[in-house]
C-alpha cells in the first residue's frame, strides 16, 4: 500500500512537470495560481515518495524510490501521449533524422 | 565550442553505441532474465515441488552428505545449497564449467526429486557475465563492453543535456516513426539512467581485475615450481567421510545470524558454512568453519575491511540476491528498459543512415546483425523454453542439448537475416522474424499445458507468470509485425 502511494506521488509529480512545460500551455492552459501549485507539487511529491519508501524499507528505500520513479515516469509519459493524442494536439515535432 | 563537443560526442555515441550495443543488448536481456534465474529453474524443473517448505532434518542432511561424497569420488568439487524461502529444496551442486548442476533433495526426507536435467536460469546468468566464453575472453569482453557502455552513457548525456529536464517524460509515439523511436530511446535512457548507470558501473567494477590485473601481464613467473591446483569445479582428491552435518549447520547459523539459504562447502580438511546471500545488500563471504574429521568448530570469518566491504556492497547491489520480490520486479522492469534502450538505439542508428547508405553492403550487414540480436536472441531464448518442455525428460546430455538448440536457432535466424538483408529484403526479414517470435511466445503456454509436466495446483503462480510473460512478448511481436506492414508516415 505504501509503495502504491509512492507510485501515485511519482505519477502526479511527472504529470505536473509535463503540464508545466511551455509546449503544453496551449493543450493544457492554466492560470498563474495553478502554475505555482503544479510547481509545488512537482517539488514536494518526490520528497514525500522518498519518505514513504524509507518508511517501507529503511535499508532499501532509495532503491525502491528510484525504481518506482523510473517505472512511473514511463507510465506517465505513455498516458500523457495518449491524452494529448485524444485532444488532437499532439506536438508531433519535426522528424529528428 | 559546445556544439563542437556535442558533434564529437554524437559521433562517439552513435558508433560506439552501435558496435557495443549489438552485444550489450544480449547482455541486458540475459541479465534481465537472470534476475529470476531461480524461478526460471523452477519452471524448467517442474518435478521439484514448491509448495512445501519444511525445516531441514538430520535424515535429509545425511542423504545430502552421501550425495556429496559420491560426487567427490567422481572428482567434482561439490557443495550444498540449503533450502530458503526462494528455493525451498536441498540442492547438491557442482560446477560443470558453465552452470551449477546437481540433484534436488527433499529437505524433510532427503529423497531425490529426480528433476530433469536443464540449463535452467543459470544459463542466462552465465551468458550475462561471460557470453559463455569463460574468463578469457568471455568475462574480459563483457567487462570491456561495460566500459564502452559507461562512455556511451556519458556521451549520450552530453548530447541530450539541454533537453534533459524539459523533455523528461516527452513521448510522441503517434508522431513520425523516427521521432517516436528517438523519444523511446530517450525515455528509456533518461528515466532509467540511475539504474543503468549503477548497474554498468557495478558490473564493470566486479570484473575490473580481468582488464586491469594487479600484476603486470609481463611479470616474471615466481621462483619455484608452480603450485598444483585443480581445474575450476574439480577436486584433486576427495576428503575423509563427512561428520553429521545437522549440529554443524545449527551452530553455523547461530554464529552467522543467518537462518536459511546458506551454502555449505567442503574441502579436504574443513566444512565451511556460509552466510546466506539473501541476508542483506552486502554480499559477504562470512563463514564458520568446522573440522571435516570430527566436526569441531575451527574458526569463523565475519569481519571485513572497508575496501572488501565496499566490493561486497557493489556485488550485492548488482546481483540483487538480497532483494525482496517487489524490488526484484523493479530490477526486472529496469532491465527490460535497458534492453529497450539498446534496441531502440540500434534502430535509430539504422534509420539515420538508411537514406544515405541503404545500398551499402556494410549497412545491410549492420541491419542483419541488428535483426539477429533484436529478434533472433528472444526467439532463441523462447526456443530454450520450448526445448525444455519438448525434449525427452530422460535424454542423456539434456543440458547441452538445450543449449545447442539455443545456439543453433540463433545461428539459423542470423543466417536468415543475413541472406534477406544482403538481397535487399530487410523489411521482409523483420516481419518474418517478428512473426516467428509471436508464434514462439504465443504458443509457449499451450506447449506447457500440453506437456502435462506439472500439476497446476503446485506453484501455479510461477508457471502462469512465466507463460503469461512469454505470451505477452509474442503479442508485442505480433503487434510490431502488423505495424511494419503499414507504410511509414
Amino acid at each position: 500500500m505504501i509503495l502504491l502511494l509512492a507510485c501515485v506521488l511519482w505519477c502526479v509529480a511527472f504529470r505536473c512537470h509535463e503540464w508545466l512545460q511551455s509546449r503544453n500551455r496551449t493543450t493544457f492552459p492554466m492560470p498563474v495560481r495553478a502554475v505555482w501549485l503544479n510547481q509545488g507539487v512537482r517539488a514536494l511529491a518526490p520528497c514525500l515518495a522518498l519518505a514513504l519508501c524509507l518508511m517501507h524499507s529503511p535499508a532499501l528505500g532509495v532503491l525502491f524510490w528510484l525504481g518506482l520513479g523510473s517505472v512511473c515516469g514511463v507510465c506517465t509519459s505513455v498516458l500523457m501521449a495518449v491524452l494529448k493524442n485524444k485532444r488532437g494536439r499532439a506536438p508531433a515535432g519535426k522528424p529528428p533524422l | 565550442m559546445r556544439d563542437t563537443l556535442r558533434v564529437h560526442m554524437g559521433w562517439l555515441h552513435s558508433w560506439l553505441g552501435f558496435l557495443a550495443g549489438l552485444l550489450l543488448l544480449c547482455i541486458f536481456a540475459s541479465g534481465t532474465l537472470a534476475v529470476f534465474d531461480t524461478e526460471i529453474t523452477h519452471w524448467m524443473q517442474p518435478e521439484v515441488p514448491l509448495h512445501t517448505r519444511t525445516a531441514l532434518t538430520p535424515a535429509a542432511l545425511n542423504a545430502a552428505a552421501q550425495a556429496v561424497e559420491a560426487s567427490e569420488r567422481q572428482g567434482f568439487s561439490t557443495f550444498l545449497s540449503l533450502p530458503s524461502h526462494r528455493d525451498p529444496v536441498l540442492r547438491v551442486l557442482h560446477y560443470d564449467g558453465y552452470e551449477f548442476t546437481g540433484p534436488a533433495l527433499s529437505p524433510e526426507t532427503g529423497t531425490s526429486f529426480a528433476p530433469r536435467e536443464t540449463a535452467g536460469g543459470q544459463f542466462f546468468y552465465n551468458f550475462h557475465f561471460s557470453l559463455r566464453g569463460g574468463d578469457h575472453p568471455g568475462v574480459q569482453l563483457v567487462t570491456f563492453l561495460g566500459l564502452c557502455l559507461l562512455v556511451t552513457l556519458g556521451s549520450g548525456l552530453v548530447i541530450h543535456l539541454k533537453a534533459l529536464w524539459p523533455d523528461l517524460v516527452l513521448l510522441r509515439p503517434f508522431g513520425p516513426r523516427p521521432r517516436a523511436w528517438v523519444d523511446a530511446h530517450l525515455i528509456a535512457g533518461v528515466l532509467f539512467l540511475p539504474f543503468i548507470l549503477f548497474m554498468a558501473y557495478t558490473g564493470t567494477a566486479i570484473h575490473a581485475r580481468v582488464l586491469l590485473p594487479a600484476q603486470s601481464f609481463f611479470s616474471p613467473s615466481p621462483a619455484g615450481p608452480p603450485k598444483k591446483s585443480a581445474p575450476k569445479g574439480r577436486l584433486l582428491q576427495a576428503g575423509p567421510p563427512l561428520p553429521p552435518l545437522a549440529p554443524l549447520i545449527t551452530q553455523g547459523r547461530e554464529r552467522l545470524h543467518s537462518p536459511d539459504g546458506n551454502l555449505v562447502l567442503f574441502t579436504a580438511d574443513d566444512v565451511r558454512i556460509f552466510r546466506s546471500d539473501a541476508s542483506g545488500p552486502f554480499l559477504t563471504r562470512d563463514h564458520a568453519d568446522f573440522s571435516r574429521k570430527d566436526g569441531h568448530f575451527l574458526r569463523s570469518v565475519t569481519r571485513s575491511s572497508p575496501t572488501v566491504a565496499t566490493m561486497q556492497l557493489v556485488r550485492g547491489l548488482h546481483y540483487a540476491r538480497y532483494a525482496p520480490l517487489t524490488l526484484r520486479w523493479l530490477y526486472f522492469l529496469s532491465g527490460l528498459a535497458a534492453t529497450a534502450l539498446a534496441g531502440s538505439g540500434l534502430v535509430v542508428f539504422l534509420m539515420k543512415r538508411r537514406r544515405s547508405s541503404g545500398e551499402n553492403a556494410f549497412f545491410r550487414l549492420a541491419e542483419a546483425l541488428t535483426l539477429t540480436v533484436i529478434t533472433g536472441f528472444p526467439i532463441a531464448t523462447l526456443g530454450l523454453f520450448w526445448a525444455n518442455r519438448c525434449l525427452p525428460v530422460a535424454l542423456t546430455g539434456r543440458i547441452m542439448a538445450e543449449i545447442d538448440l539455443f545456439f543453433t536457432l540463433w545461428t539459423l535466424f542470423a543466417i536468415h537475416a543475413l541472406l534477406l538483408c544482403l538481397r535487399r529484403h530487410a523489411a521482409a526479414a523483420w516481419r518474418q522474424h517478428l512473426y516467428c517470435l509471436a508464434l514462439a511466445g504465443g504458443m509457449l503456454p499451450l506447449v506447457d499445458l500440453l506437456s502435462g509436466s506439472h500439476p497446476w495446483g503446485d506453484g501455479a503462480m510461477l508457471f502462469v507468470t512465466v507463460d503469461a510473460l512469454a505470451f505477452l512478448s509474442g503479442l508485442i511481436a505480433l503487434f510490431a509485425a502488423q505495424h511494419l506492414r503499414r507504410p511509414a508516415t
